[in-house]
């Protein structure tokens, strides 16, 4: 039992897990929006993209924080942007704009090779090395987020879901697109120390696409994707521990792995379903088709 | 000469002879276009549109692809780039907000095409007709109990109240379009906007749709609609206004914009006005295959025109007592059709 007990004696695993807690709940509740609107490649873009921001705010000597939310700001109202153009697709527009973007980073790191292990922590996350400030940034990012989600929640649902009808209701598109470009930055930065540029996007993606195998509606999936990414982020810390395994990593697998879990019970679920409808097809033909109703419907 | 024949006459004579309501032009005005040039990226797409709807009215504009159809509709919801020329807006004063698209608080109802969304969006019926009321609602998320029961009393007026909690993915097509239409109802618009409502539906649907559409125009609602369908749909409103090449051809009833002339002019391709009685129906000739074929409609228009002759849409009475007008039938010498 005290095996079990033994992260939460170190200060250094109770900040983790709490960081990482936090980063769940925030990846997972911005990702909500992010999977809806089929941006689901920005998030991996966006972490390399502010790689590249945190990069130039270092050798500019500004504030980490302050860089690489207006870099990052900058390279999703540019996507949006590009992406409005007939000729450039969203995916293109991300493409083009992150790489960019993150070469910043890259030719000027091999210009100074000094400060090359610092940016190897923002590649592949640092969680175990992070301070009492990182993770009153992190808490700070989170409040931000979540205020700002609050106030603009019915206009950010309509435009996700119908941008033209959101428009012409009156629905401002561009501050729409300003908030939701602030948010998604911020969480990416407040991300990046936790898991890294490169696996942040799983962090987006994987608890509101599982959340969405289990309801169809909006409200329900907003909860159920946050408490999985919270969940996941502490533990997946907590396991870490103990298979000695890179912490973020282990985030990502156990996200992972309780997607492969849902996918496959609710595919389960399905064919007993339908199963079930076909065998009361050959019975009663109206109860034959509730069943059915049943089967596809929940 | 047999009644139920189509007949060759005069224009002006026959046009006499219908008895399709003049539009009603008796409302005050809502909404005046003058002279107005729109379009996207500088390019106008609408040239020099004069054109005045009025309260009360049912329109539809009608043309072919690319003709500004579309352009016209985001024009009327403020979408688009104004390059010349002036909108006036006549919004009735009211309390409270309200779902403003144009620069004069006209208050307008959008119900876009079926298609522009994502079915299999996790949303229920009832979260998004409240999205219709995102402003009047309040800043925070969730709805208020006036919000719910407002949502109830517009399904209940459209029949689908028992789909309030049904995820959108389990709607019919014709269920979807009043959940559309249930949205745009709900901020108590001045003008309700639907772009091809009829579009790649079935009958069966289309056909309700079109009922629900004048049973709200009967109620009140002025209601513009665009359609590429000239028989089931055109045919059967109050008002049309044919654009072609981003001008307005024609603005009137049916029977003064459906003309062989105007529709060769607004679609560059000769067809063929039938008349019958209040009814009149446009076919154009297939050179490959040799049969008369429905114009603008999609299959099975021609089926549902000629079994649509007890139909009434928006207080127009609808197609004659002649049943099996067929798209395979090519009139004869003798009978018509008639050119008007």
């Amino acid at each position: 039992m005290s095996e079990l007990l033994e992260p939460f004696e170190f200060a250094f695993m109770r900040r983790a897990m709490l960081a990482a807690t936090l980063v769940g709940v925030l990846t997972a509740s911005v990702g909500v929006f992010v999977v809806l609107r089929r941006l689901s490649y920005i998030g991996h873009g966006l972490a390399h993209s502010i790689f590249g921001g945190a990069v130039v705010s270092f050798v500019a000597g500004i504030n980490f924080y302050v860089g690489a939310t207006i870099w990052g700001a900058f390279s999703v109202l540019l996507i949006n942007g590009a992406s409005r153009r007939r000729q450039i697709s969203g995916d293109a527009a991300i493409g083009i704009i992150t790489t960019a973007a993150f070469a910043v980073g890259v030719a000027l790191i091999s210009r100074e090779r000094t400060f090359t292990r610092d940016f190897e922590a923002a590649l592949f996350g640092e969680v175990l090395g992070i301070s009492n400030s990182d993770v009153w940034v992190i808490g700070g990012t989170m409040l931000l987020v979540a205020g700002l989600l609050f106030v603009w929640w019915k206009q950010l649902l309509f435009v996700t879901f119908d941008r033209d009808v959101a428009g012409a209701s009156g629905v401002s598109l561009v501050w729409v697109e300003v908030v939701f470009s602030l948010v998604l930055a911020a969480t990416v930065i407040a991300s990046l120390q936790v898991l890294g540029v490169t696996l942040i996007a799983a962090a987006l993606v994987i608890p509101p696409v599982t959340a969405r195998l289990l309801t169809d509606s909006f409200p329900r999936l907003f909860v159920l994707a946050t408490v999985t990414g919270g969940l996941t982020g502490f533990l997946g810390i907590y396991l870490s521990w103990f298979v000695d395994v890179s912490s973020g990593a282990t985030v990502v697998l156990l996200q992972a792995a309780i997607f492969a879990l849902v996918l496959g019970a609710t595919s389960v679920r399905s064919r007993l379903r339908e199963r079930e409808a076909r065998r009361r097809a050959q019975g009663d033909p109206a109860e034959a088709l509730a069943g059915i109703e049943r089967s596809l419907f929940g | 000469m047999d009644p139920s024949q189509p007949r060759a006459a005069p224009a002006d004579a026959r046009l006499a002879q219908h008895s399709f309501p003049r539009p009603r032009r008796d409302g005050p005005p809502l909404l005046e276009f003058d002279a107005v040039s729109a379009g996207y990226d500088g390019v106008a797409i609408l040239r020099n549109v004069d054109l005045e709807l009025r309260r009360g009215e049912f329109v539809g504009i009608v043309g072919p692809s690319g003709s500004g159809k579309t352009t016209l509709l985001r024009t009327l919801l403020g979408q688009t780039q104004r390059l010349a020329g002036e909108v006036r807006e006549h919004a009735v004063s009211r309390g409270g907000g309200g779902s403003r698209a144009g620069q004069g608080g006209l208050r307008v109802g959008y119900v876009p095409q079926v298609e522009s969304v994502d079915w299999n969006f996790p949303i229920t019926v009832e979260q998004v007709v409240l999205l219709g009321r995102w402003r009047e609602s309040g800043w925070r998320p969730w709805s208020s109990r006036r919000d719910r029961a407002l949502v109830r009393e517009v399904l209940e007026r459209l029949s689908i109240d028992e789909l309030a909690k049904r995820p959108i993915r389990a709607l019919s097509g014709g269920q979807q379009q009043r959940v559309f239409i249930a949205r745009a109802l709900i901020g108590e618009p001045d003008i309700v906007l639907l772009d091809e409502p009829t579009s790649g539906v079935d009958i069966k649907t289309r056909h309700d749709v079109m009922h629900l559409l004048g049973d709200l125009h009967r109620a009140g609602t002025t209601i513009v609609l665009t359609t590429h369908d000239l028989n089931a749909v055109a045919s059967h409103l109050p008002r049309l206004v044919c654009i072609g090449e981003g001008r307005i051809m024609a603005d009137g009833t049916p029977p003064e914009v459906l003309t062989a002339e105007v529709l060769r002019e607004a679609y560059g391709a000769e067809m063929v006005v039938l008349r019958h009685g209040r009814s009149v129906y446009v076919v154009e000739h297939d050179e490959e295959s040799g049969v008369w074929e429905d114009a603008g409609g999609e299959e099975g228009a021609a089926a549902f025109v000629a079994s649509e002759a007890d139909g009434d849409l928006a207080g127009t009475p609808a197609l004659g007592s002649r049943r099996g007008t067929g798209t395979e039938r090519a009139p004869s010498e003798e009978e018509g059709p008639s050119r008007v």
